[in-house]
């Protein structure tokens, strides 16, 4: 009886935790990439139904500060990864770069939604729909 | 079997019928706890209870009046809301409208 | 006429026991992430709950006495205490979810941080228990709440492909970077959203304090018959909502603008604020009464005088009970903590409680001491130990999936 709850235990935390580093780096970053992605999206969305006057400004810049809090914590979540290989390595900055292009992206909208500034909002969105872009091709290097 | 001037003797199961059961004050219908034990008189053939048992209080057989799926008993004397009374007096009735029916 | 209110306890109980935070924030998740190939949790949860909400309110309407009552007698002390921590643990962490909810209502509504909403919701909630009818309360959040039926509404006014929808509905099984982990993981959520306890201690407490007797009967039937499957058709809603609009697009559900964001691609302005008014109604309805739940389980396990039928002077300690809860659920609140994950947690807790929960029902509903001639048809039992056997499995795997799923990552 011992035993078998020993193994199953063991199995559970194998199972949580395994595979080179090279593929922790890649799930890792296919992790955070899909996070981010869903916070440019959100912002995007938000900008798009502010635009056609779907929303109040208030609500839109609720959920761009919820999703700008979102971003931050997929990049600080990933930054603190160690690459242990060269590989790794130049996958870790091309990620940390484009999780830092949504960063900035989805910053500037919340600045201009609290500026009430729709203009400039709007100006954010060939940035935010690039950052998606990018972003999902990451998301797609692991499951 | 309880023996009361209004209910003829039943045969009851302690555990069932008794323990653990809520007491309803017969004045107002008001919960007086629960009954956490049973006295038997075990002289009598066959045994009979003697007494409920609920925190402090003892509630002798004549005070029972009915055993339903709650047991109402006839209180009196008996204080079985102390607990209830003190945080009455010590918290609740300090929070204004504590005395009012809700609307 | 008084059919007709009394329908609206099962409303209440339904809207804001079936869909409340909890449902919300589930449901649109699970939508954004798996479409709906989990949408047949939702109907087994619903007939689940029906099944075990019309066994406590027929166990009222015959014994007059509340579900809970009776745990101690028929489980013995030492299961019943247990039942009582278990289901009062998971109710008070419901209720730190609902007025969490609250806050993020106010917050979405009016951009002001949702922590300054928070203890002005607190107290909301302990005001109105403290001096509202318990059949205005009912009333008022009951119909309030109906305005979700706006996800339904948007849901059409998308347009979405109903094919597609049901050929996903049809295949049970995860999709794109989902495995059978999370799957199973995010079920076992849904099904504690479902079923979670506070409603069938509410929905039990509520027959008392509405004075049922066996001529409600018809009266706690159709409570149950009409209510929660609104409910779960409302929940269905909101899981289609987020199908069609967030998983083409990869957005995940983490926020409750997320959640209503769809209401306002559909239907606009209009649309945002009923949904906001509705999300409001079912999260306060929700915190009243899972803050009254917390009251109704400590106090009929002990005993004491309880109920809002009662002047609170009269039911001291019962009120002292909900205080403290709303106290502590504030509290917990202002460290920051965010709601929206304590209610991701707070609904797979409720999974791993509900077999103790719902086994002292199933025994209790076959008792001729409490229900006289009405107990349990063997049908109605073999579908309820089958839901038993359910809810073991879902509550035993809860734990492992949480550890290997990493919270549902």
């Amino acid at each position: 009886m011992r035993r078998a709850v020993a193994i199953t235990l063991l199995t559970i935390l194998i199972l949580s935790g395994c595979g080179s580093p090279d593929q922790k780096l890649r799930s890792a970053a296919a992790q955070s990439a899909r996070s981010a992605a869903s916070e440019v999206s959100t912002t995007r969305l938000a900008v798009e139904q502010l635009r056609a006057q779907h929303l109040w400004t208030r609500s839109a810049g609720q959920i761009v500060k919820d999703a700008e809090k979102g971003v931050e914590t997929a990049a600080s979540s990933f930054s603190a990864q160690q690459p242990s290989t060269p590989t790794s390595t130049r996958l870790y900055e091309q990620v940390t770069k484009t999780l830092d292009d949504a960063q900035t992206a989805v910053t500037a909208v919340r600045i201009a939604l609290g500026n009430d500034d729709l203009a400039a909002a709007e100006q954010q969105l060939p940035a935010l729909r690039q950052s998606a872009t990018d972003l999902s091709r990451i998301g797609e290097l692991a499951q | 079997m309880p023996r009361t001037p209004d209910t003829s003797g039943r045969v009851l199961h302690a555990q069932l019928h008794l323990l653990d059961r809520q007491l309803i004050d017969q004045a107002d219908g008001h919960l007086a706890g629960k009954i956490d034990d049973v006295e038997l008189d075990l002289d009598a053939d066959p045994p009979v209870v003697a007494a409920l048992i609920t925190g402090r209080e003892r509630i002798t057989a004549r005070r029972i009046a009915a055993i339903d799926t709650a047991v109402t008993v006839v209180v009196e004397d008996l204080d079985l809301d102390y607990y209830d009374n003190w945080v009455e007096n010590h918290v609740i009735a300090k929070i204004p409208g504590a005395g009012d029916a809700t609307e | 006429m008084k059919k007709v209110l009394g329908v609206t306890l099962g409303i209440l109980t339904a809207i804001g026991g079936f869909v409340d935070i909890g449902d919300l924030v589930t449901n649109a998740l699970v939508g954004a992430r798996f479409g709906l190939h989990l949408a047949w949790v939702v109907i087994v949860g619903v007939i689940g709950i029906c099944l075990y909400a019309e066994m406590c309110g027929r166990v009222v309407a015959m014994s007059g006495r509340p579900v809970f009552d009776l745990i101690r007698e028929r489980l013995g002390p030492r299961t019943g205490l247990l039942t009582l921590v278990a289901s009062f643990l998971v109710t008070l962490l419901t209720l730190i979810a609902e007025i969490g909810g609250v806050a993020l209502a106010f917050e979405l509504a009016s951009g002001v941080n949702y922590l300054l909403w928070m203890p002005l919701a607190a107290f909301a909630v302990w005001l109105v228990i403290w001096r509202v009818k318990f059949s205005r309360l009912e009333q008022v959040f009951g119909l309030m709440g109906l305005l979700l039926v706006v996800f339904a509404v948007a849901l059409f006014k998308l347009g979405p492909d109903w094919g597609e929808l049901l050929h996903q509905a049809t295949r049970p099984h995860p999709i794109g970077h989902e495995d059978w982990s999370t799957y199973a993981y995010f079920a076992i959520a849904l099904f504690g959203a479902a079923m979670t306890p506070y409603e069938v201690f509410f929905f039990s407490s509520g027959g008392v304090e509405e004075k049922w007797t066996r001529r409600d009967l018809v009266t706690a039937r159709s409570n149950v018959f009409v209510g929660f499957p609104l409910g779960g058709i409302l929940s269905l809603a909101i899981m289609g909502c987020t199908a069609v609009l967030f998983l083409p697009a990869g957005i995940q559900v983490g926020t409750l603008g997320q959640v209503t964001l769809p209401v306002a691609v559909a239907l606009g302005k209009i649309g945002l604020a009923i949904v906001l008014i509705g999300v409001f109604a079912a999260t306060f309805g929700a915190a009243l009464e899972t803050a009254l739940s917390c009251g109704y389980t400590i106090a009929q396990y002990r005993g004491w005088q309880w109920g809002k039928l009662v002047r609170p002077r009269e039911a001291s300690r019962f009120h002292v009970v909900m205080i403290v809860c709303i106290v502590l659920a504030m509290l917990t609140l202002l460290t920051s903590v965010d709601p929206v994950l304590v209610t991701e947690y707070s609904v797979v807790f409720a999974a791993m409680a509900l077999p103790l929960t719902y086994l002292p029902i199933l025994i209790v509903a076959n008792d001729p001491d409490y229900v006289g001639k009405e107990t349990n048809g063997p049908l109605r039992n073999a579908f309820g130990l089958v839901y038993l056997a359910l809810l073991v499995v879902a509550s035993l795997a809860a734990i492992p999936l949480m550890i290997i799923t990493k919270g549902g990552q």
